[in-house]
């Protein structure tokens, strides 16, 4: 089957109530210091088969940990042990989906597809486009006034 | 007494029927709000429905027809709008247990345009908690509970306009709003058997109605027929200052031209064979069958792949970090805890750990992305795929332990709602289970023209959009 927005939320919740609760994660999850590396936890060998269930790697689970750290640290009163399971899976499937972007090749001066648009909520006025002396501002909201080719 | 068979008529035909003074605004609309209160009761279509308005506006379209005062071929006709576009006096709880006491004092855009047409509003379709913004597992994820499939009401009709497939396949409305941040009209549209588009980019202004993801989101129409997607397009797109991201006057208008024009060219079709990596049996002959159809009236299928790039992540990516921007204060707040999927209720959090770095990163892939997709439309005149994997999946289904497995890079919905293409999906055949199957077709950004006239030339050939469900 796929994995869509859709059924990455089925699948999210699908895990969160098939995981046998592991003791190491609770407790690396409560740790308000968020020291997460791999190395330091108890049942190590239960986590690496975890990331490897997750597919993410050693560095990646460590990115993971961290950003799991730090939402309990913020959140942490908010949330159950399961939420706290349930958010390392997404996070680790969050990471997955990182990793295809960052790994895209691109170079300094490529842009990013948002825009800043300088006069988002009005039409220009041909006079105002005239006068203002800048034919990129109609251009840029596709209204072509007279006389402006 | 209207015949049952009137309320399954076309946007046109009950258009042309008004027209001509044999069907009444008032008597239709008093119908259809009677089937709401059943039919769609027991299918958990509508949210709201909205009597007084509805009956205001038909009243209101009888009398001006009757003095010669004839706005267009949505005067009279009745509609269903997903719960996420403002409707004064009227809830608009977006689906969501956080905001279902809400309630706006202005019109979306969208529903001045209707208003100004003549349309008659029957309801607020049901809809997925947030539109599935911040995540969510399955139909019982909506304030209206789950939204049950016409064709075997143990199925989901899909999300997130789940409430405006089910209205528009059981005969509830002839047409329905629905909104696509990734999939929204489509997956509906392919598992209850009725025509949905998803417009491009910026043609429909979304001012008024809830945003997900601002540079995704799209809203559309669910009708019977492609062309009754084109006729309602044609009246709703146009330039709206108030929408950011609105594409220009003279860009964001759909001029639709009927009778459908002459082609001098052949239609020139690229089959994805890459897009799902795997289907229900029966989907892929179902789509086979459907291009021979358009083959016989001389189109050239192309079979074409598409590059293995990040499209999934990079709109995956897109939906979830500006989600947790656009519901920020309910995470911040906590009270996504009182939305009812347990996805919805944490996701936030996690999206609230993408760094704007990550932003970037994923924005600038995307104009990669686009260019390489546009690129394709210099061969094809539309794309065409399964409009869904699968057929309707039932409600109680098991979940499946899978989000380790591969990302599917290349989904259809991924690669076409992030690059902001436009999308229609057709009824083109029955599982063996009787669930309906829909093919999709895919254009260039602002062809909108080109995939409603690929699916209408199907559909003048092809009975499957006539097909109706047993609960109806």
């Amino acid at each position: 089957m796929t994995v869509s927005r859709r059924r990455f939320g089925r699948n999210a919740a699908a895990i969160a109530a098939l995981t046998v609760s592991p003791a190491s994660l609770m407790a690396v999850a409560r740790d308000p210091r968020g020291e997460l590396a791999a190395g330091t936890r108890p049942l190590g060998q239960t986590k690496a088969e975890d990331n490897a269930k997750l597919g993410i790697s050693p560095e990646q689970a460590a990115e993971v940990d961290a950003k799991l750290a730090n939402i309990i640290r913020k959140f942490g009163s908010r949330l159950s042990d399961e939420q706290r399971q349930h958010l390392r899976r997404i996070l680790a499937y969050n990471e997955r989906m990182l990793a295809g972007v960052r790994a895209f090749s691109i170079q300094n001066g490529d842009p990013p597809a948002s825009v800043l648009r300088i006069s988002p909520m009005r039409e220009i006025k041909p006079d105002e486009a005239h006068h203002g002396g800048s034919s990129a501002i109609p251009a840029a909201i596709g209204k072509k006034p007279e006389g402006v080719h | 007494m209207l015949l049952e068979d009137t309320y399954f008529l076309s946007v046109r035909e009950l258009g042309d029927q008004i027209r001509a003074r044999k069907l009444s605004p008032v008597e239709l609309a008093e119908g259809y709000l009677e089937r709401g209160a059943s039919i769609g009761a027991k299918l958990n279509a509508y949210a709201t429905l909205t009597r007084e308005l509805a009956l205001q506006q038909a009243r209101a379209a009888e009398k001006e027809i009757a003095a010669g005062h004839y706005r267009g071929p949505l005067h009279g006709v009745p509609y269903a709008a997903k719960d996420l576009v403002a409707v004064p006096g009227y809830p608009t709880t977006w689906g969501a247990r956080p905001y279902a006491n809400q309630k706006f004092d202005f019109n979306a855009t969208v529903i001045e345009r209707l208003n100004h047409a003549g349309a008659v509003l029957i309801g607020k379709a049901a809809m997925i908690e947030l539109a599935g913004g911040l995540g969510y597992s399955g139909g019982a994820a909506s304030l209206s509970g789950p939204c049950k499939n016409p064709w075997k009401t143990e199925c989901w009709s899909c999300g997130s306009s789940s409430g405006s497939g089910a209205i528009v396949s059981a005969g509830l409305a002839p047409w329905a709003l629905g909104s696509d941040t990734r999939g929204s009209i489509l997956c509906p549209t392919a598992w209850c058997g009725v025509s949905g588009m998803r417009p491009s980019f910026g043609r429909v202004s979304r001012w008024g109605a809830m945003a997900i993801a601002w540079s995704m989101d799209k809203l559309g129409p669910l009708a019977r027929t492609a062309d009754d997607c084109g006729l309602v397009l044609s009246v709703i797109a146009g330039h709206d200052p108030k929408d950011f991201d609105s594409l220009p006057s003279g860009v964001a208008e759909f001029k639709y031209p009927f009778p459908p024009r002459a082609n001098s060219k052949p239609l020139r079709i690229g089959r994805l064979t890459n897009v799902w990596r795997e289907t229900d049996a029966g989907v892929e002959s179902a789509v086979n069958d459907a291009l021979k159809v358009l083959e016989k009236t001389g189109a050239k299928i192309t079979e074409v792949e598409i590059h293995d790039e990040p499209y999934e992540e990079a709109a995956e990516l897109t939906i979830l970090m500006e989600a947790a921007s656009s519901y920020q204060d309910l995470i911040l707040s906590g009270r996504c805890a009182e939305l009812i999927d347990p996805v919805g209720q944490i996701n936030g959090y996690a999206s609230m750990e993408f760094t704007a770095a990550d932003y970037l990163q994923v924005q600038r892939v995307r104009t990669f992305l686009q260019t390489q997709i546009d690129k394709l439309f210099d061969d094809f005149d539309v794309l065409s795929a399964a409009g869904e994997s699968s057929v309707a999946e039932k409600l109680n289904s098991p979940p499946e332990e899978d989000s380790a497995g591969p990302i599917e890079r290349r989904a259809p919905d991924g690669i076409s709602s992030l690059c902001g293409l436009p999308a229609l999906s057709v009824p083109c055949g029955l599982s063996k289970d009787k669930l309906p199957i829909g093919i999709q077709f895919i254009g260039r950004a602002l062809n909108d023209l080109a995939v409603v006239e690929t699916a209408r030339l199907f559909q003048q050939h092809t009975e499957w959009h006539r097909q109706r469900p047993p609960v109806s």
